[in-house]
């Protein structure tokens, strides 16, 4: 077999013109193809459970090899696990909160020991370390909460007097709660604030 | 895959490949496993190999020039690894006395004319002969895959001399000695259907 017979032989398995189709090599060559392509036609549609067009199962194989070969690993790391760096970002941000809610309401509860003594001609008396600081976080408060309050000092006494919005806003109804204030019945607080002895 | 959607994402890279590697997935997966498949004659080889060829086909998107369709590019690319894994693998059998009988087999195709080429008139005999011609064909597969593919793919694509030598990636010397080592393989892996086909006529 000459080089020239197999390059005859290879154009016409390719499908190619040759100048001498009579050649043995050609005819060969000619019949070969013919058979091959019978062949192909005659093969029966594979039925192979890999050849779906789309698998989602395949995909994430490919997805995974991807970033492996580091094509595609930090935009995809990224997103992929989106959710979970995203939900332990947010629970830690919660324990955070809600750690700083507790520590606040016990160095409140601890430093201003504030306490509800009563009330008498309609004036709320309230306990507190510190009258002064919990005057201004009472005032503070309820004119966030739209509450137009007024604090004063009297003869040593600190107090808050304000009127309230009708009917009530939860807001302002949440302040109350918050310092264990009744709900006047008239609309009008009047709180008078002493220290702990000063009775 | 549209190629120039392709050359975009490639462009692009992050993100954007991932979405093109899942529709490259989707649009070539089916036939590259099939090639796989009929190459080395194993399902999760056959997958493994598609799925090693999309990684590459993105490792050389900047070399692809755009000025062809997708899939012939993407398909060279799965028949390079494929030769890889066969040659690898050493499944290729040594040709044993291969003059012998290719001497026989040239003497009758030697004789052959326009006239005496052997052209199946009847059913039965066509179905005789392309029985004959899938077993022997099984047999060349399993006894020299590389030489069977290759084969194959000139008949479906028809490769050229060039094409094969870079598919191959051996000189056009070392090309010219593999094709006619085809055709003398092919000539011992067949001699049945050989005989069947030119020895009738």
């Amino acid at each position: 077999m000459s080089d020239d017979d197999d390059k005859t032989w290879l154009d016409v398995l390719a499908g190619r013109t040759t100048p001498d189709p009579n050649r043995p090599a050609a005819r060969e060559a000619q019949l070969l193809r013919e058979s091959l392509i019978r062949q192909r036609q005659l093969q029966p549609a594979e039925q192979h459970p890999q050849l779906a067009a789309q698998d989602a199962r395949r995909e994430e194989e490919l997805l995974a090899r991807a970033e492996r070969e580091g094509l595609i690993d930090s935009a995809r790391l990224r997103r992929r696990s989106g959710w979970v760096t995203g939900a332990r970002v947010l629970a830690a941000a919660a324990a955070i909160a809600f750690m700083a809610i507790g520590l606040t309401l016990f160095l409140r509860t601890g430093s201003e020991q504030e306490m509800y003594r009563g009330t008498h001609d309609g004036v709320v008396t309230v306990e507190a370390a510190n009258p002064a600081t919990l005057k201004n976080e009472l005032l503070a408060e309820l004119r966030a909460a739209g509450v137009a309050a007024t604090g004063y000092e009297r003869f040593g006494l600190q107090g808050v007097d304000a009127e309230l919005p009708r009917p009530i806003s939860p807001q302002v109804r949440a302040v109350l709660q918050r310092h264990h204030l009744p709900v006047p019945a008239d609309g009008v607080l009047r709180v008078e604030i002493t220290s702990p002895g000063s009775h | 895959m549209d190629r120039y959607a392709f050359m975009s994402a490639c462009r692009d890279g992050g993100v954007a490949i991932e979405r093109a590697l899942r529709l490259l997935d989707r649009s070539y997966f089916p036939i590259l496993f099939r090639e796989g498949l009929r190459g080395l004659r194993d399902s999760e080889s056959a997958r493994d190999l598609v799925q090693e060829t999309f990684i590459k086909v993105w490792l050389r998107c900047a070399t692809f020039q755009g000025d062809s369709e997708l899939l012939p590019w993407i398909k060279s690319i799965l028949r390079h690894g494929l030769l890889d894994r066969l040659r690898k693998s050493q499944r290729e059998a040594v040709l044993d006395e291969p003059d012998r009988l290719a001497a026989e087999v040239e003497r009758r195709i030697g004789e052959l004319s326009e006239e005496k080429v052997p052209r199946p008139d009847d059913e039965a005999r066509r179905a005789q002969l392309d029985d004959c011609f899938k077993r022997c064909w099984e047999r060349f597969e399993s006894a020299a895959p590389s030489h069977a593919l290759v084969m194959s793919w000139i008949v479906e694509d028809g490769l050229s001399h060039e094409e094969i030598a870079e598919l191959l990636d051996r000189t056009p010397a070392a090309t010219r000695e593999f094709i006619s080592q085809c055709r003398k393989r092919a000539r011992v892996h067949l001699a049945e259907w050989y005989e069947l086909a030119f020895g009738a006529g």
